[in-house]
């Protein structure tokens, strides 16, 4: 990864690119990269939608070397959704590949002069850049089968699908799977909408002929992954939970701490839980059977193997296993419990390119409306095909959920710098509501999963009802995080690294056996802090003050059944997060 | 779930002489009215509770957790000791949605989650 791809789509004769080397970004990976490049590069004030913006996707320090885990890819851009900063990631197969190319970043910048969708394909060769108008508003599975046809079986692909083709806020972007569907999304903030912007449609990644990148020192990189391998199938939660019952085994324990977010959030239970559960997921692909189905990786080279495989009642491939926060988005936050529908609408997501999270709370808004009914699953499907149609009412639901409830007026509109809440309620798990507030990236659990010690107990134990504690938790998390981001390491391994200071340790010694360094865990601490930091300032920069650090005022006043409690970390306490 | 509608239940039934088999409960249930004192006034006086067991400690849900029997005060520890479950496989603890621990003791009618360690996100 010694080079970067630059395609500016602004040429007057078309579409350029440029082989760079690494200069200042040399040594960055993942979200490092991504952030430090749309911090340096973006005008902050732009238009997300406009050629000043960038998209820049970048594999993580690990990605492409034989190191366990290391399959993440981070996207970052100026978001359409939240005005900020984004960095998305998502596994996959292209981060390996791309980064067996010797590319540490490709970005995309400019917007080209005529509305035709681009077609991108980087192999050992360089990129070549063809117009096709044969691939205009295809769904991502037909996309996706059509390069199948054209490049072969072993390709990967990065593609938008009709959602990013129209610039929605909540598109997503899609990197294939092992078996090259297009399952494994950059979901968050929309940054498929600046892919449509750019004008491209789809990356196709032809890894043939480049060889697994190499570590500096072998013999030390071998054998901290044995270890860092060992570590991880020891750890009970990656080792068996995550395999067995994937992620969704938090329905559950989310249901019973109260904090799951029923109805648009107003309730924190739902009737429904066990039969959406991670067990009875697990049971159904169980006994439907067929190829991968309840225990799969979405890479190569992952050993949790938290996904699966979800066929339809006629044993036909539907979607991947789908996750957890998919099955609360489309599931207990609209009084959905039927794991067949929700499944539908993951399909759905998948193949028009939308985030799933985004979208199950905007569909939640519109039912607090009436504009259909709490546990309609065929009403939700129906709005979902608005949107993948392109007519007003799906351009509006495509926004995401601040849009659709300014729309139809609805008052309890759950997003922070309007992107909307994941899967916990912040009333009931105080430590994710600081790092919903808080986090440069509006709404979003992965920033500081404070869950793993309010309600998960790892990593010690923070009481979640109590606003005391959570400002130190969600900090030291986000810090954490940003830096694992970088890393290009699923951040699963958290629950493990957290609990196991060896398994920790094997980590350092993995990276720095990979890249001949000797970093502590103090320069990993540093180097989150700096992530951080370039990320809250690109934000201020954008106009974002400490007022647009907090949580929608409803949370405050209106308390959450079963514990009858409301969001009562103080203002004050929320602007403590980024003092370090 | 309504946790109200266990306490009620709880409150029209007595039940009385617990015989244990083989590690496993068997209850002759003689309803009396709440407040009511058994013939000896020596046995237990049982309530139920909602317990369900997750993930991998599912295998250990009894039929009748809905309304499971257990006598007052008895600890989250002696009462999953009791059913079976090796208490090295049980991470997570809720009563009524707080985190409890071993040594938590139940009163009847609460809902009790147990989970092996478990994460997603």
């Amino acid at each position: 990864m010694d080079k970067i791809l630059r395609i500016n789509m602004s040429g007057a004769d078309g579409p350029q690119w440029a082989i760079e080397p690494l200069g200042a970004y040399a040594g960055l990976g993942g979200r490092a990269m991504t952030s430090t490049v749309v911090a340096a590069e973006v005008p902050p004030t732009c238009h997300p939608l406009s050629a000043e913006n960038k998209l820049v996707i970048a594999p993580g320090l690990l990605s492409g070397s034989a190191a366990a885990m290391s399959g993440r890819i981070s996207v970052g851009c100026k978001s359409p959704l939240t005005g900020g900063i984004k960095e998305a990631n998502a596994g996959g197969q292209p981060s390996q590949m791309l980064a067996r190319l010797g590319y540490a970043a490709l970005i995309l910048e400019g917007a080209p002069q005529e509305d035709t969708p681009y077609k991108v394909v980087i192999n050992k060769d360089g990129a070549f850049i063809s117009a096709d108008n044969s691939l205009r508003m295809l769904g991502n599975y037909d996309l996706v089968e059509k390069m199948k046809a054209e490049f072969g079986g072993k390709v990967g692909c990065i593609s938008i699908g009709q959602a990013g083709e129209m610039k929605l806020a909540a598109a997503s972007i899609a990197f294939s799977d092992m078996e090259q569907r297009p399952t494994r999304h950059a979901g968050r903030g929309g940054v498929g909408a600046v892919m449509g912007a750019k004008g491209v449609k789809v990356i196709v990644v032809d890894d043939a002929g480049a060889p697994m990148r190499p570590p500096k020192d072998p013999v030390a990189f071998k054998a901290a992954n044995k270890a860092f391998v060992a570590g991880l199938r020891k750890h009970p939660v990656t080792g068996q939970g995550l395999p067995a019952y994937g992620t969704n085994v938090l329905t559950n324990v989310v249901n019973e701490a109260g904090g799951y977010p029923t109805r648009n959030f107003q309730t924190g239970q739902f009737e429904g839980a066990s039969r959406i559960s991670g067990e009875a997921l697990a049971e159904l692909e169980n006994n439907r059977g067929g190829e991968g189905s309840a225990t799969h990786g979405c890479h190569r080279g992952c050993v949790i193997r938290c996904s699966g495989t979800f066929y339809d009642k006629n044993g036909r491939f539907l979607t991947k296993q789908p996750e957890y926060e998919t099955v609360w988005a489309h599931g207990g936050n609209c009084g959905i419990d039927d794991l067949d529908a929700i499944a539908q609408l993951d399909r759905m997501d998948d193949d028009f390119g939308l985030d799933t999270i985004e979208m199950g709370a905007t569909i939640a808004v519109a039912m607090e409306s009436g504009i259909a009914q709490f546990g309609d699953a065929q009403g939700a499907i129906r709005l979902l095909e608005e949107v993948g149609k392109g007519t007003p009412l799906g351009r509006i639901l495509g926004s995401g959920a601040a849009v659709t409830g300014k729309v139809f007026g609805v008052e309890r509109v759950p997003v922070v710098k309007g992107q909307s809440m994941p899967a916990y309620d912040p009333r009931a798990v105080k430590g994710i509501g600081v790092t919903y507030a808080t986090t440069p990236m509006g709404a979003d659990h992965t920033a500081g999963y404070a869950v793993a010690t309010n309600l998960l107990s790892i990593g010690g134990q923070v009481d979640p009802l109590s606003p005391k504690g959570q400002v130190e938790l969600s900090r030291n998390l986000q810090i954490a995080t940003a830096a694992i981001d970088a890393t290009g390491m699923c951040l699963f391994i958290a629950f493990p690294i957290l609990d196991q200071p060896d398994t920790f340790q094997s980590l350092l010694d993995l990276i720095n056996g990979f890249a001949g360094l000797s970093m502590t865990a103090d320069d990993v601490t540093a180097l989150g802090r700096t992530i951080l930091k370039q990320e809250r300032e690109f934000n201020s920069a954008a106009g974002f003050t400490k007022s647009h650090d907090r949580l929608p005022e409803y949370l405050s006043k209106e308390a959450l059944a079963p514990h009858g409690v409301v969001f009562d970390v103080s203002d004050q306490a929320l602007d403590e997060v980024y003092n370090f | 779930m309504d946790w109200q509608f266990h306490i009620s239940a709880v409150q029209c039934l007595v039940t009385h002489d617990i015989i244990h088999s083989a590690g496993k409960k068997q209850i002759h249930q003689n309803a009396t009215p709440i407040g009511g004192i058994s013939e000896e006034g020596m046995h237990t006086r049982l309530t139920t509770i909602d317990i369900r067991l997750f993930a991998t400690l599912s295998r250990f849900q009894p039929p009748d957790a809905t309304h499971y029997p257990v006598e007052p005060s008895i600890t989250v520890g002696e009462l999953l000791s009791r059913m079976g479950v090796p208490l090295t496989e049980v991470k997570l603890i809720f009563i009524n949605g707080v985190k409890g621990s071993p040594e938590t003791a139940l009163n009847g009618g609460e809902r009790v989650g147990i989970f092996p360690p478990v994460g997603g996100g």
